[in-house]
């Protein structure tokens, strides 16, 4: 099916050719090299081989890799550089890549550039900082006119204070006389904060001078070194801070300049992230003197080229069927109409190697239960659109948006299909505007039916193609067990869940088919469970031939939740297009007037995109729920592990050989 | 107006109390994704979808009323006549969505909210995140097309 088969690969060759083995295998970007930490946990092994390894190189690359990636930060904050929606990789050819590569050098220092520029930058910042700080901590002092460097004279010491704005100046300056200390205490500003004081006193009163002002909460102001007065300090730092500001606006404008080296960047980044998984991947090799091994996983399908290539070299190298206890790596491959909807199944969990890939069944599902859910004409035609244009104008070759994308394409494709049979465009839009602007209403009849009329038809119809879909999902589980040789818990498992559930429609609805059909669905039933009953004696061992009576209560109750789940295929249906005409009768409600019109415009425009945005994610979200609850609740069990090639893992540019 | 009307009325009030639980809910995944882009790594516009899942009730509830308003006149001009036994049909139509409504989307809020956290300490889980918190809206739609169910079955006049 659609998981890719893998082969196991092991390979030891010698340690003078190992750069460039590996350098080829990096190119061809088939293989998934595994860590040998397993080989080394095994006595017999460790006493052969040690662990390879170039941790030094790679740490190298590694700090080059994150100094480009700070250098694109400075980039992308200053250099208004544009950044797109969506992540395109630029391509580049082999050729032009080896061009670029032999201009590292200046690509380092265009790097070095960028990080000096920004350093300078976030120094220019701090400096404006701690001068404006400054500046703030002197404007009170503006009025002590004495330069600050002016700390004494021989005999008098003048000093400069806060206290509390609480505190009583004159009482204190009273206090002073009163002690017999002549001094000058002058209050220079007051906020509401603090006081702000100068105190000058002879240098032999110092002490009683100090006794005396600490009772009133005098402390030492902490002005730094400063020379000259207040006020010319001010100026001075205003003039610098102006200095500075035109300084980050020069290197600010640089760094705009060098928005040019966006590309050697992205490069560069790229280029040394290849040589870092290079050296990195050492590390998951074993070797002796002269050689080296490691073990891999192939798809089959690469065989031949991973065996073209290893021929080239001295070396001995097998593929091997992967064996039961393997952990093979799971690789997804689909037809291109069924490859979008497998970050859907990834987003759940993906499929373990040994399973059915679940993603080209439910794609059908997925699409039609959106429509139904989403059905609407006008909106599906938007989504269509949309995503449309987004496929188109943004280059995106690979990657889950453009997968999300394309399911929404199709998605609306679907709604647009289902808006037609529901005869739902924008709601009632035809309706309500040939009503309130036109001389009578026009219907935008339905194709097959409306759901809001036939509510419990639309019910039985959906719950209807709940069954379908859930029995596909059991008829894989019975695919799977059968390919196991387990036809015995097939039949358990599933068919007898067909027969009971099939026979108890037939039984409740068949009334309404045929004369006969009630009683065939009861006889269905009863056989159904009469062998629900049987067949676990033959299959469980022990305790568990009892089994059978748990698996009906089970079954029933389990399937029939499942079944009634897809009610939410009418309830998003209805609430989609209800909401959608409610919107449209408020709208009409201002009637034909200009005003009218003006408001018609308005809240149809509000009003339809809440709805779309709203019902597009319900129905997409509910899609998937049906998907992951219900659908993979009958036979999936995930847990895979992505296959991890070898590769040119990059992040801005696609290194292409020539010919491919 | 008749007493049917009123009790038609009330059964529309009673539906878009579903608003409550949503404005609840949309209120608890907000202080949790204010609390996450305070801090970590998350971008709005995985909070803001996570944010937006309980408003639907909000929205289911305010169906119900509307078409329940259409149905009896008050909205559109003309007053049907409604007997008080339809009225009271129209008004238990209005409880379904109404009461769980209201407590479906307390609960997606808090979902939602826990949600928020995961997509701020790991990448790629948003998907996770909306359908864990999407898990509770089934029962709002339930109750939705239990109401729409009852709502058509009623016909006045």
């Amino acid at each position: 099916m659609a998981i890719v088969k893998m082969n196991k690969l092991s390979v030891i060759g010698m340690n003078e050719e190992k750069k460039s083995l590996l350098k080829d295998l990096m190119d061809l970007g088939v293989v998934e090299i595994s860590s040998s930490t397993d080989k080394l946990q095994d006595e017999e092994w460790r006493k052969l081989v040690v662990r390879d390894g170039d941790e030094t190189t790679a740490a190298q690359y590694d700090k080059e890799v994150s100094r480009t990636e700070a250098a694109l930060d400075v980039l992308a904050r200053y250099g208004e550089v544009k950044k797109p929606l969506f992540n395109v990789k630029k391509t580049i050819s082999a050729e032009d890549s080896l061009k670029l590569a032999s201009q590292g050098e200046k690509f380092r220092q265009e790097v070095d550039e960028l990080i000096s520029l920004n350093d300078q930058l976030n120094e220019a910042f701090s400096q404006e900082n701690t001068d404006n700080n400054l500046i703030a901590s002197l404007r009170p002092w503006t009025s002590y006119e004495l330069p600050l460097e002016e700390t004494h004279t021989d005999r008098i010491q003048l000093r400069l204070g806060v206290c509390p704005p609480t505190a009583d100046v004159n009482a204190a300056s009273e206090a002073l006389e009163a002690e017999g200390l002549p001094c000058v205490l002058t209050e220079l500003n007051r906020d509401k904060d603090q006081c702000y004081l100068s105190l000058w006193y002879f240098t032999e009163d110092q002490e009683k001078v100090f006794d005396v002002v600490k009772g009133c909460g005098f402390t030492l102001a902490q002005l730094g070194e400063l020379t000259g007065t207040v006020s010319q300090n001010i100026e001075r730092l205003e003039a610098e801070v102006a200095d500075l500001a035109a300084r980050r606006d020069k290197l600010t404008a640089d760094i705009k300049d060098r928005a040019s080296w966006l590309e050697d960047l992205h490069f560069y980044h790229d280029i040394n992230g290849i040589r870092r998984d290079e050296a990195r991947i050492r590390s998951k090799l074993v070797k002796t003197e002269s050689t080296f091994t490691f073990d891999g996983w192939v798809p089959v399908a690469a065989n031949t080229a991973v065996s073209q290539l290893l021929e080239k070299y001295t070396c001995w190298f097998q593929f091997e069927e992967p064996a039961e206890d393997d952990d093979i790596p799971t690789q997804l491959s689909n037809k291109s109409f069924f490859e979008p909807a497998e970050f859907i199944t990834r987003m759940y969990s993906l499929p373990n190697a040994r399973e059915v890939d679940p993603t080209p069944i439910f794609t059908f599902f997925y699409i039609l239960f959106f429509g139904i859910m989403f059905g609407d004409v006008g909106y599906g035609l938007i989504l269509m659109v949309a995503t449309g244009l987004v496929i188109k104008r943004s280059g995106m070759k690979e990657g889950a948006v453009l997968q999300l994308m394309k399911v929404l394409f199709y998605s609306g494709i679907s709604s647009v299909i289902w808006g037609f049979l529901f005869g739902s465009f924008f709601g009632d839009l035809i309706g309500a505007v040939t009503e309130t602007f036109g001389s009578h209403r026009i219907n935008f009849s339905p194709l097959w039916l409306d759901p809001a009329q036939k509510a419990m038809f639309f019910l039985a119809f959906s719950c209807g193609l709940g069954v379908i879909h859930l029995f596909v999902g059991m008829g894989i589980k019975a695919y799977e067990e059968i390919k196991d040789g387990k036809i015995l818990e097939a039949i358990n498992d599933v068919f007898i869940w067909y027969l009971i559930v099939i026979g108890i429609i037939l039984w409740i609805f068949g009334g309404r088919v045929g004369e006969n059909a009630s009683a065939i669905g009861k006889w269905m039933s009863i056989v159904g469970f009469v062998l629900a009953i049987v067949l676990p004696i033959f299959i469980e061992k022990g305790a568990g031939k009892g089994l059978g009576l748990w698996n009906i209560y089970s079954g029933v109750t389990g399937n029939l939740s499942d079944i009634l789940s897809y009610s939410r295929l009418l309830g998003l249906g209805l609430a989609s297009s209800s909401i959608a005409t409610v919107i449209n009768f408020l709208a009409t409600m201002g009637g034909k007037g200009f005003a009218g019109i003006v408001m018609f415009i308005l809240i149809e425009l509000f009003g339809h995109t809440l709805n779309f945005a709203i019902n597009a994610l319900g129905a997409f979200v509910h899609s998937c729920r049906l998907q992951f609850v219900e659908f993979f609740g009958k036979f999936y069990e995930g847990g895979g592990r992505e296959f991890e090639p070898f590769k040119k893992d990059t992040k801005f540019v696609n290194i292409v050989e020539e010919g491919k | 107006m008749s007493t049917g009307i009123v009790l038609a009325i009330l059964g529309a009030a009673i539906a878009a109390c579903a608003g409550i639980g949503s404005a609840i809910g949309v209120g608890l995944a907000g202080e949790a994704a204010d609390g996450v882009m305070s801090g970590d790594k998350a971008s709005f516009g995985s909070t803001l979808v996570l944010q937006a899942l309980p408003g639907t009730q909000g929205i289911y509830g305010l169906v119900i009323a509307i078409m329940i308003m259409t149905k009896v006149g008050v909205l559109g001009g003309n007053l049907a006549s409604v007997s008080t036994e339809q009225g009271l049909a129209l008004l238990v139509a209005g409880i379904p969505i109404g009461i769980i409504g209201i407590l479906s989307a307390i609960s997606q809020g808090k979902a939602a909210a826990a949600g928020i956290m995961l997509v701020s300490k790991k990448d790629g889980k948003l998907g996770q995140a909306i359908i864990y918190a999407v898990m509770v809206e089934t029962y709002a739609i339930l109750a939705f097309i239990v109401s729409f169910l009852m709502y058509s079955g009623i016909s006045v006049g």
